[in-house]
């Protein structure tokens, strides 16, 4: 995959930039009174994208590539290790719709005790960083900050 | 007008103004949580100062200045911390620190790098107040000629810019650019009021919003990054040794933040360009001029004095055209207007004439406010810094509660954390496939402007595109722009044929 990877970011780049350009140029081609529209702008972007993003495609299929150019250790783009982040945006997405029906006080120490087990923590470590962290984050912003925080609609 | 202002008696009132108690204790407080704001990613000293306003109703106008000018200067500097600690930028003016301050500090060396920030910052801060103090005049005038073509070459050099010095190509880093430039026109065109990819959504009528992007793309994406690796492998530094660095040390950066300083000092004062767009180009700046430029991003002291220096010069450089003129240099100096005019005092010519206590006490609450923070990096950035040292479990945990609150806690919409989560997926993806994701905030933040001035232009011209080149400054820009993108390529047509024979099969 690491060969490929620069082919297949501006294939990809190269589709997006044409399902963009369908959807701009839609837009109203405005005169020099409205400063040219709502078009051209977003217009000569998507062109632009679109002749980076074919450059990329060249690029990727003319230098086979040995290696990354990132200072960083680069992980393989799919793998097993890939388990924990997508737990992790599962586990936000679930937290985010029981907000509203369960409220700040419920949803968030049951988010955090399981994301920190997910983590690796034991259950103790867990319940208490989850409880005493909502806690904390209940005074700060509910009290001091007079943020209000989600109240279950549930519970209501 | 200065001509008829006694200047010590200008700072003297001043100085009795701001050395009051009740003064004190709010610059302190407020630079402590401006640094604190700073530090954590996902608030910032917009936030800190929006939050705090409402507040500063009952205190006096001197206080309630000190107080927010704490914060907007702590947080400039709190910023750096996270962004050497855990390569997140705690704000958004801090990030080129990472690309620096990072590697400095997988090395092993976060104490210098952290000093490195704090002195460069209190350095880029304290002489942007020297210039604010005699330069005001000046340099307002100056930037009231600029119109929408030198605005427009601009921000667009500055795009420029980024992308050439982000990790990567720069053809990535302006395909970066460019799709966080598109991701800026979500919603009402500004002029005609067409919805742009709004796709029937009224949340997105408003736009993608700027803060749950950032910590989303930022924040969320690191979490992802460091959740993704072994639990075994630890990307934090624990050990923070040596914060105050030697004197030779900074001396021999001494041209590095004299150049950050001005740059600083010089985009603050230009309206709506604020500590980023200085950190970027002192940073590239310096990485243009450096013989090694190959040791940018691997840990080079100058990477992170040029961009620290730069950020912080736009405190003071943002609060010429706010005091002279009332025009805000940045968001933030835009929340400092408002917090004036809930004293009733109107910032501009006239405040300068009825009211020169006023601007006196903020520029010397800000010129010791730097002197607050240096303490708090130089002595304690330990303990800033124990916010980040948690065993990596609990601090993934806590970046990923207080993020996400503290995107919920701008707008109190839960929709601005899907944003969040989206922009975590966006940014984890695009390293992924070794794209770089500043020049794509970057081109979102500046987005709106470079399309308002764009067309702006265009009005001023009359539909002719080549208004843009008829006014020198403009033209002076766009050409470097060009100079930019057409540099890596010429230079890589150059090395190619020379390596050529010592490549073995490519």
């Amino acid at each position: 995959m690491g060969k490929h990877l620069d082919t297949v970011t501006g294939l990809v780049l190269v589709g997006f930039s044409g399902v963009v350009y369908f959807i701009v140029k839609d837009f109203p081609t405005g005169t020099a009174k409205e400063g040219m529209g709502a078009r051209l702008l977003p217009l000569l972007l998507t062109i632009l994208l679109a002749i980076l993003s074919i450059s990329l495609l060249i690029q990727g299929l003319i230098r086979r590539r040995t290696g990354s150019g990132e200072a960083e250790v680069s992980l393989p783009l799919l793998g097993a290790h890939l388990k924990i982040p997508a737990v992790l945006v599962v586990l936000l997405v679930l937290y985010l719709l029981a907000l509203d029906p369960l409220g700040f006080l419920i949803a968030t120490p049951v988010f955090l005790i399981v994301v920190m087990r997910v983590l690796g923590s034991d259950w103790r470590s867990s319940a208490l960083l989850g409880v005493s962290f909502t806690a904390f984050i209940y005074l700060i912003f509910s009290l001091l900050f007079q943020v209000p925080l989600p109240t279950g609609s549930l519970l209501e | 007008m200065f001509g008829e202002i006694d200047f010590l008696s200008f700072y003297m009132a001043g100085i009795a103004r701001t050395f009051q108690p009740d003064v004190l204790f709010f610059l302190v407080l407020g630079t402590l949580i401006g640094v604190i704001f700073g530090v954590i990613p996902g608030l910032s000293a917009t936030i800190g100062i929006a939050i705090l306003t409402p507040f500063t109703y009952k205190m006096s106008t001197e206080a309630s200045l000190a107080l927010l000018l704490g914060v907007y200067c702590g947080s400039t500097f709190g910023g750096s911390i996270s962004a050497i600690l855990v390569n997140i930028p705690g704000t958004i003016s801090a990030i080129m620190t990472v690309l620096d301050g990072y590697p400095m500090a997988r090395k092993g060396e976060a104490g210098r790098a952290i000093g490195l920030a704090t002195v460069a910052s209190f350095i880029g801060g304290l002489l942007s107040i020297f210039a604010l103090a005699f330069l005001a005049p000046l340099i307002a005038v100056w930037a009231l000629k600029f119109s929408a073509e030198e605005y427009f070459a601009i921000t667009v050099f500055g795009i420029s810019v980024i992308a050439y010095v982000s990790t990567g190509t720069m053809l990535k880093g302006l395909i970066s650019a460019i799709i966080g430039l598109l991701l800026a026109m979500v919603g009402v065109d500004p002029t005609t009021a067409y919805p742009r990819f709004t796709f029937e959504s009224t949340y997105l009528l408003g736009g993608l919003p700027l803060i749950p992007l950032m910590v989303g793309v930022f924040g969320f994406a690191e979490v992802l990054r460091m959740a993704e690796r072994d639990p075994s492998a630890h990307r934090l530094v624990t050990s923070i040794s040596r914060i105050v660095p030697s004197l030779r040390e900074i001396v021999g950066l001494f041209g590095t933040l004299v150049r950050g300083s001005a740059i600083g000092i010089f985009i603050g004062a230009v309206p709506a360009a604020g500590g980023s767009i200085a950190a970027i180009i002192s940073y590239g700046v310096e990485k243009r001029i450096s013989s090694h430029p190959e040791t940018f991003g691997q840990g080079e002291p100058r990477g992170i004095a040029a961009p620290e220096s730069a950020n912080n010069a736009t405190t003071g450089g943002a609060l010429i055209p706010m005091l002279t003129l009332g025009i805000p240099g940045d968001l933030v100096t835009a929340l400092l207007i408002g917090a004036l005019i809930i004293h009733g005092l109107f910032p501009g010519p006239l405040l300068f004439k009825d009211h020169p206590e006023v601007i006196s006490s903020v520029i010397i609450s800000l010129f010791l406010s730097n002197w607050v923070f240096l303490a708090f990096g130089l002595l304690g950035a330990r303990y800033f810094a124990k916010l980040i040292t948690l065993p990596r479990n609990v601090l993934l945990t806590m970046i990923l509660c207080i993020s996400v609150v503290g995107t919920y806690s701008i707008d109190n919409s839960i929709t601005d954390v899907w944003v969040y989560l989206c922009g975590g997926l966006l940014g984890f993806i695009l390293t992924k496939v070794e794209i770089p994701v500043s020049p794509l905030v970057i081109g979102f933040i500046l987005g709106p402007m470079v399309e308002s001035y764009f067309r702006q232009a265009l009005i001023l011209s009359y539909g002719n595109p080549l208004g843009f080149f008829t006014r020198p400054i403009a033209a002076v820009f766009l050409l470097l722009t060009v100079l930019l993108m057409v540099a890596p390529y010429l230079a890589e047509k150059l090395f190619r044929s020379r390596l050529k024979p010592l490549t073995s099969g490519d």
